[in-house]
Protein backbone atom coordinates (compact mmCIF):
# COMPACT_ATOMS: atom_id res chain seq x y z
CA UNK A 1 0.00 0.00 0.00
CA UNK A 2 1.40 3.49 -1.42
CA UNK A 3 0.27 6.99 -0.03
CA UNK A 4 2.02 9.90 -1.55
CA UNK A 5 1.75 13.18 1.16
CA UNK A 6 2.08 16.59 -0.49
CA UNK A 7 3.35 19.34 1.45
CA UNK A 8 2.29 22.81 0.35
CA UNK A 9 3.35 26.59 1.60
CA UNK A 10 5.58 26.91 4.62
CA UNK A 11 4.90 23.05 5.40
CA UNK A 12 7.12 22.52 2.74
CA UNK A 13 9.94 23.78 4.99
CA UNK A 14 8.33 22.08 7.99
CA UNK A 15 8.75 18.99 6.64
CA UNK A 16 11.61 19.52 4.25
CA UNK A 17 10.23 18.15 1.37
CA UNK A 18 7.31 18.75 -1.19
CA UNK A 19 6.29 14.84 -1.24
CA UNK A 20 7.03 11.70 0.24
CA UNK A 21 5.93 8.64 0.23
CA UNK A 22 4.43 6.32 3.36
CA UNK A 23 2.74 2.57 3.75
CA UNK A 24 0.36 1.44 6.17
CA UNK A 25 -1.91 4.10 7.46
CA UNK A 26 -5.19 2.56 7.00
CA UNK A 27 -6.88 6.23 8.16
CA UNK A 28 -5.88 9.71 7.42
CA UNK A 29 -5.90 10.39 11.68
CA UNK A 30 -3.18 7.41 11.73
CA UNK A 31 -1.35 8.80 8.96
CA UNK A 32 -1.43 12.17 10.34
CA UNK A 33 -0.16 10.75 13.85
CA UNK A 34 2.46 9.39 12.25
CA UNK A 35 3.40 12.97 10.51
CA UNK A 36 2.96 14.83 13.65
CA UNK A 37 5.70 12.45 15.51
CA UNK A 38 8.05 12.24 12.31
CA UNK A 39 8.03 16.48 11.81
CA UNK A 40 6.72 17.77 15.61
CA UNK A 41 6.62 21.10 13.94
CA UNK A 42 3.40 20.32 12.10
CA UNK A 43 1.64 20.62 16.06
CA UNK A 44 2.00 24.12 15.96
CA UNK A 45 1.11 24.47 12.19
CA UNK A 46 -2.86 25.06 10.86
CA UNK A 47 -3.64 23.38 7.91
CA UNK A 48 -6.30 21.44 6.36
CA UNK A 49 -5.97 17.85 4.96
CA UNK A 50 -7.05 17.14 0.91
CA UNK A 51 -7.45 13.45 0.17
CA UNK A 52 -7.19 12.73 -3.46
CA UNK A 53 -7.69 16.98 -4.03
CA UNK A 54 -11.00 16.88 -1.76
CA UNK A 55 -10.86 18.48 1.79
CA UNK A 56 -11.99 16.17 4.57
CA UNK A 57 -12.60 17.03 7.98
CA UNK A 58 -13.30 13.86 9.69
CA UNK A 59 -11.05 10.75 9.93
CA UNK A 60 -10.97 9.40 6.13
CA UNK A 61 -9.91 5.46 6.00
CA UNK A 62 -7.12 5.48 2.93
CA UNK A 63 -6.55 3.27 -0.25
CA UNK A 64 -3.42 2.53 -2.05
CA UNK A 65 -3.08 5.38 -4.55
CA UNK A 66 -4.26 7.54 -2.73
CA UNK A 67 -3.17 11.17 -2.28
CA UNK A 68 -2.91 13.31 0.98
CA UNK A 69 -2.22 16.98 0.72
CA UNK A 70 -1.54 18.98 3.79
CA UNK A 71 -3.24 22.35 2.74
CA UNK A 72 -1.68 25.89 5.21
CA UNK A 73 -4.11 28.76 4.73
CA UNK A 74 -4.51 29.67 1.14
CA UNK A 75 -2.86 33.08 -0.08
CA UNK A 76 -3.69 33.07 -3.43
CA UNK A 77 -4.22 36.43 -5.72
CA UNK B 1 -12.34 21.13 -18.56
CA UNK B 2 -11.66 24.58 -19.80
CA UNK B 3 -8.20 26.03 -20.37
CA UNK B 4 -5.97 26.12 -17.77
CA UNK B 5 -6.00 29.28 -15.54
CA UNK B 6 -2.46 29.24 -13.85
CA UNK B 7 0.02 31.13 -15.77
CA UNK B 8 3.84 30.54 -15.35
CA UNK B 9 5.32 34.13 -14.32
CA UNK B 10 3.80 37.61 -14.46
CA UNK B 11 0.56 38.31 -16.48
CA UNK B 12 1.59 40.59 -19.21
CA UNK B 13 0.05 43.95 -20.15
CA UNK B 14 -0.13 43.01 -23.79
CA UNK B 15 -2.07 39.24 -22.63
CA UNK B 16 -4.57 42.31 -21.20
CA UNK B 17 -4.89 44.28 -23.93
CA UNK B 18 -4.91 41.07 -26.57
CA UNK B 19 -7.54 40.03 -24.23
CA UNK B 20 -9.84 43.03 -24.61
CA UNK B 21 -9.43 42.97 -28.20
CA UNK B 22 -10.73 39.53 -28.93
CA UNK B 23 -13.78 40.54 -27.76
CA UNK B 24 -14.84 43.13 -30.34
CA UNK B 25 -16.79 40.42 -31.94
CA UNK B 26 -19.09 40.11 -29.26
CA UNK B 27 -21.41 42.82 -29.73
CA UNK B 28 -23.81 41.44 -27.17
CA UNK B 29 -21.71 42.51 -24.77
CA UNK B 30 -21.65 46.25 -22.86
CA UNK B 31 -19.72 46.01 -20.05
CA UNK B 32 -16.32 44.64 -19.36
CA UNK B 33 -14.99 44.54 -15.16
CA UNK B 34 -11.40 43.93 -15.00
CA UNK B 35 -9.84 43.23 -11.88
CA UNK B 36 -6.34 42.98 -11.44
CA UNK B 37 -3.64 41.87 -8.94
CA UNK B 38 -0.44 43.42 -8.69
CA UNK B 39 2.43 42.53 -6.10
CA UNK B 40 3.10 44.38 -3.76
CA UNK B 41 6.88 46.19 -2.57
CA UNK B 42 6.19 45.58 0.83
CA UNK B 43 8.75 46.34 3.87
CA UNK B 44 8.92 44.21 6.85
CA UNK B 45 11.65 45.05 9.43
CA UNK B 46 13.65 47.08 7.21
CA UNK B 47 13.58 44.44 4.16
CA UNK B 48 11.77 45.43 1.03
CA UNK B 49 10.18 42.86 -1.23
CA UNK B 50 11.35 42.37 -4.59
CA UNK B 51 8.80 39.84 -5.59
CA UNK B 52 6.57 37.12 -4.76
CA UNK B 53 6.87 33.78 -5.43
CA UNK B 54 3.59 31.68 -5.96
CA UNK B 55 2.88 28.13 -5.62
CA UNK B 56 -0.10 26.07 -5.92
CA UNK B 57 -1.69 22.50 -6.10
CA UNK B 58 -1.99 22.72 -10.13
CA UNK B 59 -5.07 19.81 -10.28
CA UNK B 60 -7.00 21.06 -7.19
CA UNK B 61 -6.28 24.81 -8.34
CA UNK B 62 -7.19 23.94 -11.79
CA UNK B 63 -10.68 21.71 -10.44
CA UNK B 64 -11.42 24.93 -7.58
CA UNK B 65 -11.39 27.58 -10.92
CA UNK B 66 -13.36 25.49 -12.59
CA UNK B 67 -16.17 25.26 -9.98
CA UNK B 68 -15.52 29.21 -9.21
CA UNK B 69 -16.21 29.68 -13.19
CA UNK B 70 -19.56 27.37 -12.88
CA UNK B 71 -20.81 29.07 -10.42
CA UNK B 72 -20.32 32.58 -11.17
CA UNK B 73 -22.17 31.52 -14.49
CA UNK B 74 -24.96 30.32 -12.61
CA UNK B 75 -25.36 33.04 -10.17
CA UNK B 76 -25.03 36.01 -12.57
CA UNK B 77 -26.34 37.08 -15.94
CA UNK B 78 -22.66 37.41 -17.48
CA UNK B 79 -21.57 36.61 -20.97
CA UNK B 80 -18.09 35.67 -20.31
CA UNK B 81 -15.38 35.41 -17.67
CA UNK B 82 -11.80 34.65 -18.21
CA UNK B 83 -9.36 33.91 -14.86
CA UNK B 84 -5.15 34.03 -14.89
CA UNK B 85 -3.39 33.26 -11.87
CA UNK B 86 0.52 33.46 -11.76
CA UNK B 87 2.75 30.82 -10.33
CA UNK B 88 6.41 31.09 -9.83
CA UNK B 89 8.20 33.94 -9.39
CA UNK B 90 6.76 37.82 -10.25
CA UNK B 91 8.71 40.77 -9.63
CA UNK B 92 7.25 43.74 -7.43
CA UNK B 93 4.69 46.08 -9.38
CA UNK B 94 4.21 43.25 -12.46
CA UNK B 95 0.32 41.19 -12.57
CA UNK B 96 0.07 38.39 -11.04
CA UNK B 97 -3.72 38.45 -11.40
CA UNK B 98 -6.14 39.34 -14.18
CA UNK B 99 -10.30 38.76 -13.71
CA UNK B 100 -12.18 39.62 -16.69
CA UNK B 101 -16.22 39.23 -16.94
CA UNK B 102 -18.08 40.60 -19.29
CA UNK B 103 -22.03 41.23 -19.25
CA UNK B 104 -24.88 43.08 -21.19
CA UNK B 105 -25.17 45.63 -18.42
CA UNK B 106 -22.43 46.95 -16.05
CA UNK B 107 -23.89 46.27 -12.39
CA UNK B 108 -23.62 42.69 -12.71
CA UNK B 109 -19.83 42.80 -13.95
CA UNK B 110 -18.97 44.21 -10.80
CA UNK B 111 -20.68 42.05 -8.53
CA UNK B 112 -19.43 38.91 -10.44
CA UNK B 113 -15.86 40.53 -10.68
CA UNK B 114 -15.62 40.65 -6.73
CA UNK B 115 -17.50 37.33 -6.33
CA UNK B 116 -14.80 35.84 -8.80
CA UNK B 117 -11.66 37.49 -6.62
CA UNK B 118 -12.89 36.77 -2.83
CA UNK B 119 -13.83 32.83 -3.95
CA UNK B 120 -9.97 32.69 -5.47
CA UNK B 121 -8.80 34.09 -2.13
CA UNK B 122 -11.01 31.92 0.08
CA UNK B 123 -10.99 28.36 -2.00
CA UNK B 124 -8.13 28.21 -4.36
CA UNK B 125 -4.99 25.83 -3.21
CA UNK B 126 -2.42 28.73 -3.76
CA UNK B 127 0.19 30.05 -1.55
CA UNK B 128 2.84 32.92 -1.51
CA UNK B 129 6.50 33.65 -0.59
CA UNK B 130 7.52 37.25 -0.35
CA UNK B 131 11.44 37.12 -1.80
CA UNK B 132 13.34 40.24 -0.57
CA UNK B 133 16.92 40.86 -1.67
CA UNK B 134 19.63 38.21 -1.25
CA UNK B 135 18.13 34.04 -0.66
CA UNK B 136 15.55 35.44 2.48
CA UNK B 137 12.06 34.86 2.07
CA UNK B 138 8.50 34.85 4.07
CA UNK B 139 5.06 32.56 3.63
CA UNK B 140 2.75 34.76 3.83
CA UNK B 141 0.50 33.24 6.03
CA UNK B 142 -2.98 35.45 5.65
CA UNK B 143 -5.12 36.19 2.62
CA UNK B 144 -6.34 39.51 3.34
Amino acid sequence: MKIKVLFFGILEDVSGCREKDFSNFASSDELMKHLKTEYPNLEERTFQIARNQEIININTNLNDGDTIALLPPFAGG
Amino acid sequence: MSKKTLTEGAIKPEKIAKSIGNHSSKTGIGAHNIFLGQVRADKHEGKIVKGIEYSAYDDMAEKTFHEIRESIFEKYDISCMHIYHSIGMVKAGEISLFVFVSSKHRGVSYEASRDVVEQIKDKAPIWKKEIFEGEEYKWVSENK
